[in-house]
């Protein structure tokens, strides 16, 4: 990497943040990749669960709508 | 609106106003009117960062977005948690420790004053314009749905937020943006609330994501590598790595933030934030639209959302045709209403016959088609293509909302507009007083002096945005040709500030050369080619790395830059 000039560290400056299971900014990372991953992970299962496959059958739909409102639904 | 819901609208504007007041008050000089005497916890700034890339449009766009397309634009932030990590671990150490004003003052003391310049005046061009935008395109919608003339609610916008951002800068503008996210935070909520509850007795969540799920509005990911393909998961992680690389390592009015933190740790942690929050944020506000979705197979939604376009169409000839088509939309929503009673009675009892979830997606297809031959008639009147994506959520809101709270969202939505806008004008503010009036121009004055200059330079690029977006509603095109230019230089300052980082190698000149470069690749794609926008960053990235990386060599490195080039 390039260098430039150094400034003077603060106090708190690169100090790894205190607390917990965050000890280190690997940790830190970690946990925010797990993070990202699951959220993916999340949407696919919402994908492949929530939409429902209604099949490619054309469906004339005015007919459709008269036969759905005589159905015999199964109690 | 009732009275007790402009009671609520009024109390947000002045609460803002008096708040940002109050917590400037220790602001003095240059560096606490643009970084806040670099005091900010880690916490509020995450939350600014936050508030400045949600604009109203992610609210009442977003959600819109969701009602007619489903939930596949997420997949645009799905490498925003990866990205933070690259910005925490590069970008952050680099800007933080150099004591920055701007983020283009490091390319200076990296490579060269051309460059800082060049990268500096891409930034104003893209940003100056956008800002227009981001105060129009919510005024325009909320003028619509409250029956206000545009000019009253761009002015109030416009106002309230020169007003507090001209007085209290930075420090105005983090406290303020943090109460404006918790309000979004708070609308998002309420909003899947109510939508919730006001579904008919007997039909719950699992209903309503059925519903939404019988037109596969679940639709968040996408493995297809079909070019042609808007969303995918491909174009998302990939396209979407770079333009938020871009965005939040490249762009001052984010940089600005992080650069107010009081320690490194702190400007880290904001970013870190931001990653864990992001992505949920999106998941929520699009979830909404699907909601609204499923709500709106219960109660008829207007076969057109935008009243003004409406009433275009009902004083044209083509009245009756629009009619017509209106009344066909009521019987099919009747309908369908009468086939999704069946279904959700069918689901208490066992497994629904595939012949009536067929018919609802096909019933669901031709009140789609109704409304895309009435959004044809639309356009056929007004000469321009029918926008009522940005409408849905706020008629909803208008139409559904109990009292009070519409006042609540409706403040929200201005807070939202708001908290993008203020972070502009101190982005564009400091990267004209530092990066160019104090850097060529004004050179020794007194802090007192930049100060005024920084006030001025806010207050002057909050009336250019205000004119422009007073503008606005003239030019259809000129939008969307505005979008294009912020989108256009996005890739190629990103591709200067990676050549900064990675290669040692890389002088002024090549840099130089290899942004221009860059910039001139995107805008010929954007001219000539069908290349979706998610690729213009990385495409932009690449060129300049290469020329940049390229000439490096072949070029001499400038006497006293050799240190910089070294090893």
């Amino acid at each position: 990497m390039s260098d430039l000039p150094e400034p003077e560290i603060h106090a708190g400056d690169d100090v790894d943040p205190p607390g917990g299971p965050w000890k280190s900014w690997k940790s830190i990372y970690t946990t925010l990749a797990i993070w990202g991953i699951a959220c993916i992970l999340f949407l696919i299962w919402i994908t492949s669960t929530l939409n429902i496959d209604v099949g490619e059958t054309p469906v004339d739909l005015e007919a459709a709508t008269a036969a759905s409102s005589t159905l015999d639904v199964a109690p | 609106m009732t009275w007790i819901d402009w009671g609520v609208f009024g109390l947000y504007l002045v609460g803002v106003m008096a708040f940002a007041l109050w917590q400037s008050r220790k602001n003095e000089g240059v560096e606490g009117f643009f970084l806040g005497n670099r005091t900010m916890p880690w916490w509020a700034i995450g939350l600014s960062v936050m508030a400045t890339q949600a604009s109203a449009i992610t609210l009442i766009g977003t959600t819109g977005q969701g009602y007619t397309d489903g939930m596949r634009f997420v997949q645009t932030y799905l490498p925003l948690p990866f990205a933070m990590i690259v910005l925490s671990v590069v970008f952050v150490p680099f800007f933080y420790r150099a004591k920055l004003f701007t983020a283009y003052e490091y390319l200076e003391k990296r490579f060269d004053p051309k460059t800082r310049t060049l990268t500096s005046m891409l930034f104003l061009i893209g940003r100056a314009m956008g800002t227009g935008v981001i105060m129009y395109a919510p005024a325009i919608v909320l003028s619509t749905i409250l029956g206000w003339d545009e000019v009253i609610t761009i002015s109030i916008m416009a106002v309230v937020t020169i007003g507090y951002t001209v007085t209290g800068g930075i420090t105005a503008v983090i406290w303020t943006d943090v109460v404006q996210m918790l309000m979004m935070f708070a609308g998002i909520a309420l909003a899947i609330v109510f939508m919730i509850s006001g579904l008919p007795d007997g039909v719950g969540v699992a209903d309503a994501a059925y519903i939404g799920g019988v037109q596969q509005m679940w639709n968040a990911i996408d493995f297809s590598w079909d070019p042609q393909s808007r969303y995918t998961i491909w174009s998302g992680l990939i396209g979407g790595t770079f333009l938020f690389l871009s965005y939040f390592g490249a762009d001052q009015s984010q940089v600005q933030r992080y650069l107010t933190a009081n320690s490194e740790r702190d400007s880290r942690l904001s970013l870190i934030f931001n990653g864990f929050m992001k992505v949920p944020m999106q998941i929520a506000i699009l979830g909404i639209g699907v909601l609204m979705f499923a709500f709106y197979h219960f109660e008829q939604p207007p076969i057109v959302f935008n009243d003004a376009e409406v009433r275009v169409v009902m004083e044209s000839d083509r009245a009756d045709e629009f009619e017509a088509l209106s009344v066909s939309f009521g019987e099919a929503h009747a309908e369908r209403r009468a086939t999704v009673m069946q279904i959700l009675d069918a689901r208490d009892a066992g497994p629904v016959p595939p012949a009536l979830e067929a018919t609802l997606a096909a019933q669901d297809e031709a009140l789609f088609g109704l409304r895309d031959e009435a959004k044809a008639i639309v356009m056929d009147v007004r000469g321009a293509e029918s926008s009522d994506t940005n409408y849905i959520f706020p008629t909803y809101l208008t139409t559904f909302f109990p009292i009070g709270l519409v006042g609540l969202m409706i403040a929200t939505i201005f807070a939202a507009a708001m908290s993008s806008i203020d972070s502009e004008l101190t982005a564009l503010s400091s990267a004209t007083v530092i990066d160019f009036y104090r850097r060529w121009f004004v050179r020794d004055a007194s802090d007192a002096h930049y100060l005024t200059a920084s006030r001025l330079a806010t207050l002057f690029w909050g009336i250019v945005a205000w004119a422009f977006a007073m503008r606005a509603g003239q030019g259809g095109s000129l939008i969307e040709l505005v979008n294009q230019v912020g989108s256009l230089v996005y890739g190629s300052i990103l591709g200067g500030f990676l050549l900064a980082f990675l290669v040692k190698r890389a002088h002024g000149t090549p840099a130089f050369i290899g942004i221009l470069c860059g910039f001139g690749t995107i805008v010929y794609i954007a001219r000539y080619t069908d290349v979706g926008w998610l690729w213009w960053n990385v495409i932009g990235v690449v060129v300049v790395m290469t020329i940049g990386t390229a000439l490096s060599y072949v070029m001499t490195p400038p006497e006293g830059g050799a240190e910089r080039a070294a090893a």
